[in-house]
């Protein structure tokens, strides 16, 4: 990716803004809102957070892009409310004005190939911009900031989803980093998984999957019981398939086994698959995911294939533990039309 | 849930929820073997009350819904039909219709409060508080063609992925192919061009698919993504809106969603291994209804989904067979380590010669004692485990509810999974002082209040039964838009022509 220098900023917008006081916002009123006969899910706010929330509409109504409205869209996110979709849109807006360089056409830009399709969104420059890296890290603190208080605002993921594609394939490692934090703490983090599974996918590569593999492995030896991991490692292992078999992939999840690509079921993956999925039901017999992750693999094996290795599973754990509901419906699946 | 003697995070947080639970339905199952008919009462009054206050001023700890207005204005105002209770006098219908009014843009759709950017949630919110509001005024504060360009707009090209995307600049998930076409379907305009021009179908079916071929059977959020109730529920209406949900894998969907809904709370999680949340009740719950209405079964002409369940061996005896066995093994591995520690203990104390040995016995005597102390509580555990199965929301359904058909072998499984859901909503998620929750121990709000009613409109329009008995029945609901189905049939009839 081509290097890319910011010019220095200059005067007053490198002080802090001054939100509050009057002297930055002379030439712009706050808009209040338009009036009502009655109070509506009127949510009450004190006299700053009415004024910051009133400069911003004042800013954005009036299309202006600039250093103040980046800072007051950073209180705003932190301090007021950190799922104001409206303000992350302008924030980026700015960055990408501010400390964006546009570029003519997309070789350019230096985006790998692939990045671009995780997040298809339309642009509000209309060319595709590149960010500095600085400005990007600046996000990334506002994001780490914003997930230790809400982890689970669908917000601060998509613009880590835009910042991480701005980034391009050599932010994975700080994309997995991030993931992993927040995963730490909640190890089913919808959001959390999803992002890790596009920045997978938009800079995939063999070892990287090999990687997440075992980072899912991991996981499980904490809690066999994780769906999340499961359900994620069921989307590496069947990407992986496709390599394997030589079929094209579509980044997130698109085709190749709807055109058959199959493995051998003695296939080392496949078998450290069944593996896992023996430990797991062997453990705790009774947890759905792993029974569920075994028929999972059949799609990757030709028709039928695995049917008698699951049900025969099924049938010895049973005998251990016969009390497992879903060893049964495992059972009866693998052994159905 | 029985943990198989291995405790991880995700069992330990579901027995959290079971002890509390349980205790809701000990006391449930002592009134109604007392006869008390009043035992499952839906608390009309109070949840109205509680919707009521929500609409006119909200305190500063709803700043975080700031960007949720509408929404908030559709989960009170549903929530108030459903319950056929009165709007408040104050905020007035002028107030309301004004407040919507100017959260649209005047490029079309709607934002979640005013000056915001139009974004497809809050468009559905509003929208679908105007068709329960109903009437002219309400109606014709939308408009329509503005709408439909902004919808247009928020399409992803199939070739780039298809999907819609939210806001401008913002995430595509399947929630947004769900909110433009019940927006539409409610505006009575035409569903079929927007699902063109991004390739919803083909978008929402790779949202069931884990590259190429379902999974567990769910919808995730984007192609690939883990199973989940709330965007199951989004897929699948928007595929019955286009009238395509053979696109889907259903007997995978089916079984996915029947093995989500809990035996003992009789609610339904979002995911495998999560815990139940009362929303799930409408998002989970309305399921197989929209299965039954827009996919019904080829193989069997005379039957419905209503009469078939993929898991047929959740009746109380079978599940308190499997907790007691469970119970047993899984304790008896506990015991005989106890008395293995215990035998080494004694060896110990015969063996013992000199201040080592001693202190090598003390060491052996405490860890008796501490295996010894497991297994009790792993005693008390598995006492807890069999008593909480006789509990159950299927055991309750089974000993016979208030307004239900008599208890007995010919009730219809999907009665007792309908039953099982409806007392988990009557019994564990209504809170006293008005409101309805995710579940025991959370406080409620409007969101869940508004989730939890749907839900159980819906379980008593598909199973025909009213648990509580007639004062508890609730007016039909659009599955597919989830508002009142009178309002949804008054607003399509008045934008018919417009």
């Amino acid at each position: 990716m081509p290097e890319i220098t910011i010019e220095e900023v200059e005067g007053d917008a490198a002080q802090a803004v001054d939100l509050l006081s009057d002297s930055h916002w002379r030439d712009l009123a706050p808009l209040p809102y338009p009036p009502l006969p009655q109070p509506v899910v009127e949510i009450d706010m004190d006299e700053e957070t009415a004024l910051l929330m009133g400069r911003f509409w004042a800013v954005k109504t009036a299309g202006e892009l600039s250093e103040r409205a980046l800072a007051l869209t950073e209180h705003i996110i932190l301090h007021i409310n950190g799922a104001h979709y409206t303000v992350w849109e302008w924030r980026w807006r700015c960055v990408l004005a501010l400390r964006g360089k546009e570029v003519g056409d997309v070789e350019e830009s230096g985006s790998p190939p692939g990045v671009a399709d995780t997040t298809p969104w339309p642009s509000a420059s209309g060319f595709p911009t590149a960010v500095p890296a600085p400005a990007l890290e600046a996000e990334r603190e506002l994001h780490a900031a914003v997930a230790a208080a809400n982890p689970k605002n669908y917000q601060l993921w998509n613009a880590r989803r835009r910042a991480a594609a701005a980034a391009g394939a050599g932010a994975l490692a700080l994309e997995l980093a991030f993931t992993g934090a927040c995963l730490a703490l909640d190890a089913k983090n919808y959001h959390a998984w999803a992002h890790r599974q596009a920045v997978v996918a938009a800079a995939w590569e063999e070892s990287v999957a090999r990687a997440e593999l075992e980072a899912t492995r991991q996981l499980l030896g904490e809690d066999p019981r994780n769906n999340s991991a499961w359900s994620y490692r069921m989307y590496l292992v069947r990407a992986l398939a496709a390599d394997l078999a030589g079929v094209g992939r579509r980044a997130g999840g698109g085709g190749p086994l709807e055109g058959g690509a199959t493995l051998d079921p003695g296939s080392p993956l496949i078998a450290i698959e069944m593996d896992l999925v023996r430990n797991a039901v062997h453990a705790v017999p009774s947890s759905q995911s792993a029974w569920a992750y075994a028929l999972g693999l059949r799609p990757l094996v030709p028709a039928g294939a695995l049917n008698q290795g699951i049900a025969a599973l099924a049938r010895q754990v049973l005998g251990a533990a016969p009390w497992s509901l879903a060893a049964l419906r495992a059972l009866r699946r693998a052994e159905g039309p | 849930m029985l943990d198989d003697g291995i405790a991880s995070d995700t069992s330990r947080e579901q027995w959290a929820l079971e002890v509390r639970v349980l205790e809701l339905y000990r006391h449930l199952d002592a009134r109604l073997l007392d006869g008390d008919d009043g035992a499952l009462e839906l608390y009309r009054d109070k949840h109205a009350k509680f919707l009521r206050k929500g609409l006119g001023c909200l305190n500063a700890g709803f700043l975080g819904l700031d960007a949720s207005r509408t929404w908030l204005c559709y989960w009170i105002l549903h929530g108030l039909v459903l319950l056929e209770r009165p709007f408040p006098a104050q905020p007035d219908r002028d107030s309301i219709i004004t407040f919507l009014a100017s959260c649209q843009d005047p490029e079309g759709g709607f934002g979640g409060g005013p000056y915001q950017l139009p974004h497809l949630a809050p468009t559905y919110a509003a929208v679908a508080a105007l068709v329960t509001l109903g009437g002219p005024q309400a109606l014709s504060v939308i408009d329509r063609p503005a709408l439909m360009r902004f919808l247009l707009r928020m399409c992803i090209p199939p070739e780039q992925g298809g999907g819609m995307v939210m806001h401008d600049g913002g995430e595509v998930d399947v929630r947004g192919c769900y909110c433009a076409l019940a927006a539409c379907h409610m505006l009575n305009l035409d569903v079929q061009t927007l699902a063109d021009c991004c390739g919803m179908v083909d978008f929402i079916r790779r949202c069931q698919a884990c590259q190429g071929k379902s999974y567990e059977g769910g919808i995730g959020g984007e192609p690939g993504n883990e199973a989940h109730g709330g965007y199951t529920y989004c897929g699948l209406a928007a595929l019955c809106l286009l009238d395509r949900c053979q696109a889907l894998d259903i007997p995978s969907l089916e079984s996915w969603v029947a093995a989500l809904q809990a035996p003992f709370e009789g609610g339904y999680a979002g995911r495998t291994n999560k815990l139940v949340d009362g929303c799930y009740s409408f998002w989970q719950g309305a399921v197989l209804p929209l299965l039954d209405r827009y996919a019904p079964s080829n193989a069997r002409a005379t039957e419905t989904r209503t009469e078939q369940r993929p898991d047929q061996d959740l009746s109380p005896e079978t599940l308190a067979a499997r907790a007691l066995v469970h119970s047993l093994a899984v304790r008896l591995e506990a015991a005989e380590k106890l008395e293995a520690e215990a035998e080494a203990a004694y060896s110990s104390a015969v063996h013992a010669q000199n201040d080592a040995a001693v202190s090598n016995l003390q060491h052996a005597a405490r860890t008796a004692q501490h295996a010894s102390q497991r297994l009790r509580e792993g005693l008390d555990r598995a006492r807890s485990q069999v008593a909480a199965v006789a509990h159950g929301a299927a055991a309750l359904v089974a000993t016979g509810l208030p307004g239900a058909p008599a208890a007995g072998r010919d009730v219809a499984q999907s009665s007792v999974g309908a039953q099982s859901l409806q007392v988990w909503l009557l019994a564990a998620c209504q809170e006293l002082r008005g409101g309805m929750r995710d579940k025991p121990g959370k406080a409620p709000d409007y969101y869940h209040t508004c989730y939890c009613l749907a839900g159980l409109a819906v379980s008593q329009a598909w199973s025909g039964v009213v648990v509580g008995g007639p004062c508890n029945a609730l007016p039909t609901v659009d599955l597919r838009c989830n508002v009142r189905a009178d309002a949804l049939a008054d607003a399509r009839a008045w934008f018919s022509g417009r």
